[in-house]
């Protein structure tokens, strides 16, 4: 931790070696919140950059009383928010990954492989849940990957998104009750199970 | 009439009786609504051990007597494990960092108050450069699919020059996570690619393809060579959308408003392919001619072939630390290196890595390696690949025969891809055989 201290110090005195050491040790991280909140390579390397762009500015507002790491959690959720905003504006986005009969590429090497013909059975649900992620709301989804994604506690995820633990509660589960709603609803074939264009 | 009397007053009141039983009912069953909902509310607190004893135990005994909720529940359970299942950890691309760093060297130093504001004025002033990422990246899945490509091969086009290694990569980590340690990798053949790619919980292959290899690595440039170098030269068969496709592409580079070179590019692999092959995402995607075009295959020498695999596992109390310090191995003993995975379950965190060393070099890299932390397993495997490289070899030249007759462009990109893929899987071979792949897996 003290070396993450003096590359915060050195960087705050514009060192940009510093920064790029820091850059390394926290790089996996915020790429992988943000390819989990974007749902693609493309988008989530935009928005990691924007993220140790604005960092680097913010850094003189840095008082270390946060963990370096939620603090950037932070600003790649608030940084992803506004994107989607803006995007909201446009009519839809061709950025979205796209599916074909043989399903959305899958994300990760799973944490634990499970032989390759359970995995087939999961894929089809899973892959369902992925699309259904994709099609809440921002709010509803970035909650979800907060914590079931990241499996943060209540209290991290309200120091990310800034609110009480109440709000993390209830939002939470009006997270879960809309991505349920979802799949319901792909399910009874009202909806695509492509993502929508947003 | 008396009877009657007392036979309505009779009826009157078994209706009463009966209507008050009736809305005993629906009270009862307004109350077990009640309960539901109220029980059902506390399901997503259950679901992330966030109730209190009591609470848990209420919901308990309501789901002991309530099998709408015990079936409610379940869905809830599914959905959440589902959602645990696309867990994931992406390691940020080569050079992501010199990227960010690239870019702030041309932005002002931030510094207080002007500091922030510079930074609020770069968010405007990059809006252009990001308008061509995007346009970009568009052309690249709008030509995908004008192709008539899948996401697949869409992904494939983006970044295609490394994934068939990727493949073998992942199915690498397939059999190493399943602990049948084996370097089956290496037999893969093409046909199981495709089937790899369709298995969940691996198909970030194709994420991880947009990892360039690793520095020193010069598999990932070979697309110069070949096939490849020969499609760079006529851009006009090929209209892949090259590193376009990711936002990582030479477009990117030379788009106004932002400064320096584009993140991640770096001295990739697929920066390079990116380049060689297409600079035009946004190219025809049209019938174009390709008979004006005949590839020849790379010639690859026939000879025995013996890729010798040993896997070290190793547990490792900080894998950044570990990570950081394997990579300065590496580099000292000249060994190239790709990573596999990485991976986090909550509990524990792995790293998957293979080097290519010279073999004289072997013993020393991996006695070094030990240092890392507890080496829990070292096993070492030889096998003879020779008749898979033929065989790779042969579908590769039937392959290009077959591009060098292909009738439409889609059919023609196909190919390409194929290809190109078959021609970097018989390059690692080639250069694997004549080295020696020490797969390291770092257990944090």
């Amino acid at each position: 931790m003290d070396l993450v201290k003096q590359l915060i110090a050195r960087s705050q005195q514009n060192d940009l070696n510093a920064f790029e050491d820091l850059i390394k040790l926290y790089q996996d991280r915020v790429f992988t919140l943000c390819r989990q909140l974007t749902g693609n390579h493309a988008d989530a390397q935009d928005l990691a950059q924007e993220v140790f762009v604005k960092a680097y500015y913010g850094l003189g507002n840095f008082r270390g009383e946060a963990d370096f790491g939620t603090w950037l959690h932070r600003i790649a959720v608030n940084q992803w928010l506004n994107s989607r905003r803006k995007k909201n504006l446009a009519s839809f986005s061709l950025d979205a990954p796209l599916l074909t009969e043989e399903g959305e590429m899958m994300r990760e090497v799973a944490a634990t492989a499970p032989d390759p013909e359970e995995a087939y059975e999961q894929s089809e649900t899973r892959q369902m849940v992925a699309v259904a992620l994709e099609n809440i709301s921002a709010e509803h989804r970035m909650v979800l990957v907060l914590r079931e994604l990241n499996g943060m506690s209540y209290e991290e995820i309200a120091s990310i998104l800034n609110c009480s633990l109440g709000t993390v509660k209830s939002r939470l589960n009006r997270a879960r009750l809309a991505l349920k709603k979802e799949i319901e609803e792909m399910n009874s074939g009202k909806k695509s199970k492509n993502p929508a264009k947003k | 009439m008396q009877q009657g009397f007392f036979q309505q007053n009779h009826n009157a009141k078994i209706f009463r009786q009966s209507k008050l039983l009736d809305r005993r009912q629906r009270a009862e069953r307004e109350v077990k609504q009640v309960r539901c909902k109220s029980v059902q509310e506390r399901f997503s607190p259950w679901l992330d051990g966030e109730l209190s004893e009591i609470e848990r135990i209420a919901v308990e005994e309501h789901l002991a007597g309530c099998p709408r909720c015990r079936a409610e529940l379940k869905a809830w359970e599914e959905i959440s494990a589902s959602l645990r299942g696309l867990k994931s950890s992406v390691s940020a691309p080569e050079g992501f960092a010199a990227g960010v760093i690239a870019r702030l060297e041309t932005m002002p130093a931030a510094s207080g108050v002007a500091g922030a504001l510079e930074a609020e004025g770069l968010e405007t002033s990059s809006e252009a450069g990001k308008g061509l990422k995007t346009a970009a990246k568009r052309g690249g899945f709008a030509l995908a699919k004008a192709l008539g490509l899948g996401s697949r091969w869409g992904m494939h086009l983006g970044m295609s020059s490394t994934a068939r290694r990727w493949a073998a990569s992942a199915a690498a980590v397939v059999l190493l996570a399943s602990s049948s340690l084996g370097i089956a990798f290496h037999y893969w053949g093409s046909s199981i690619a495709p089937r790899i790619a369709g298995i969940p919980g691996i198909a970030n292959i194709y994420d991880r393809a947009y990892l360039p290899p690793a520095e020193g690595d010069n598999a990932g440039a070979s697309t110069t060579s070949g096939i490849s170098g020969t499609l760079g030269a006529n851009s006009a068969v090929s209209p892949l959308p090259g590193n376009g496709a990711t936002g990582n592409s030479s477009s990117e580079a030379s788009a106004p408003g932002e400064g320096g070179p584009p993140a991640a590019t770096g001295e990739s692999g697929a920066g390079k392919s990116g380049a060689a092959v297409s600079p035009s995402p946004t190219g025809s995607s049209g019938e174009t001619s390709i008979a004006a075009v005949s590839l020849q295959p790379k010639v690859f020498l026939s000879k025995e072939r013996v890729i010798t695999s040993t896997l070290v596992k190793i547990q490792v109390a900080d894998l950044d630390a570990a990570q950081a310090q394997l990579n300065t191995l590496r580099k000292n003993y000249g060994a190239t290196s790709q990573v596999l995975a990485r991976q986090a379950n909550g509990a524990s965190e792995r790293y998957i890595v293979k080097l290519v060393a010279a073999p004289e070099k072997e013993a020393a890299l991996i006695t070094a390696l030990g240092q890392l932390g507890t080496v829990v397993s070292q096993t070492t495997e030889t096998q003879n690949i020779t008749a898979n490289f033929e065989e790779t070899l042969e579908e590769y030249r039937a392959t290009i025969a077959q591009l060098n007759s292909a009738a439409d462009a889609a059919q023609a990109q196909e190919l390409i891809v194929r290809a190109r893929d078959l021609e970097n899987l018989l390059n690692t071979w080639d250069k694997e055989a004549e080295k020696r792949v020490i797969v390291v897996w770092l257990e944090g």
